[in-house]
């Protein structure tokens, strides 16, 4: 069976098909749950965004003319919607959930391996910081590519990555001398 | 060479593959500072530490329930009604176009009212309509 491509079924879902919407969210969930999973960890808050994600990109599918891909276009709808969530825990004073619910992570005398570590220490950088850091470092895009899906100039993602590697150094060091 | 440029050999030597002498550049400037190279080897760790491994997904049936959330709201009803008249847009403007001409043959006035049925097109003015004049009747009977 010959596989239709992304843009196919965006015109096909334009006109009210849900069969072709339901492969494009098939398509692109695993990019879109690893960059707000990364962002606001495992949570039900990383979940609910993840549908919104793609309730809007179905909402404006008429807007979207193909400029950039099917996956740049709902990545950068993700990174927005995640970071409007980290706004709203902010505003509601929520402690961030880094990982699954039952990792006592914070606890200086339970085992954690070092990736958990330097996710715990991610989820507690400054959002523009761990945007670029979930994309280039985490998701593996490319800085040319970081920098598209964040709207920034490249020298930004550099510099911010650099100030970022930085903080996690600081932060990691803080952890193991504990 | 300069450290900024040693930086820009080592962010590219991450998202594609240098040249030779690049590669030989890269290599020498590291060697030169070993502060550098301690700063590139860290980034090289982190990278590898945070890489995810396994594709991430939001569990089982995340697409039927997207598209669940869509027909609750009704959305997808909207996206099919305006996706029908869109298919027949261009034939009602013909349609409208077609009796607007018509209009225009047929009226005896070109008034954008009476092209448009506004108003009967007639050329009697209501000054030249003569009233019935009851009293005349009256005095006939006497």
């Amino acid at each position: 069976m010959i596989q239709q491509s992304d843009e196919d079924l965006v015109n096909v879902s334009r006109s009210g098909n849900m069969g072709a919407f339901k492969v494009l969210v098939e398509r692109h969930e695993s990019k879109v749950a690893g960059v707000v999973k990364s962002m606001l960890g495992d949570t039900p808050e990383a979940m609910d965004v993840g549908q919104e994600t793609f309730i809007r990109f179905y909402e404006s599918i008429d807007k979207f003319k193909g400029d950039s891909s099917v996956s740049t276009y709902v990545i950068r709808i993700a990174i927005n919607l995640s970071l409007n969530e980290i706004k709203r825990r902010k505003r509601k004073n929520l402690f961030f959930r880094p990982l699954e619910d039952g990792h006592q992570v914070n606890s200086p005398d339970t085992h954690v391996d070092t990736k958990e570590m330097v996710m715990l220490e991610v989820s507690n950088l400054e959002p523009e910081f761990r945007a670029v850091v979930t994309l280039r470092l985490i998701e593996g895009y490319s800085t040319e590519e970081t920098a598209t899906l964040l709207d920034i100039p490249l020298g930004t993602v550099l510099s911010r990555l650099s100030r970022a590697q930085k903080k996690l150094k600081v932060a990691l060091t803080k952890h193991i001398e504990q | 060479m300069k450290t900024e440029k040693a930086e820009d050999l080592f962010i590219r030597s991450l998202d594609e593959s240098l040249s030779t002498t690049e590669n030989e550049l890269l290599k020498n400037s590291l060697d030169a500072d070993p502060l550098l190279k301690e700063q590139f080897q860290e980034f090289i760790a982190l990278r590898e530490t945070l890489k995810s491994k396994q594709p991430a997904s939001f569990g089982p049936y995340f697409a039927q329930k997207v598209v669940n959330k869509i027909q609750e709201a009704g959305k997808e009803i909207d996206r099919q009604i305006i996706f029908f008249f869109k298919r027949y847009q261009l034939a009602a403007v013909g349609v409208v176009i077609a009796l607007l001409a018509l209009n225009i043959m047929y009226a005896e006035t070109f008034s954008i009212p009476s092209i448009l049925g506004v108003e009967e097109a007639t050329t009697t003015t209501t000054d030249d309509i003569i009233t019935f004049d009851y009293s005349e009747l009256l005095t006939e009977d006497l």
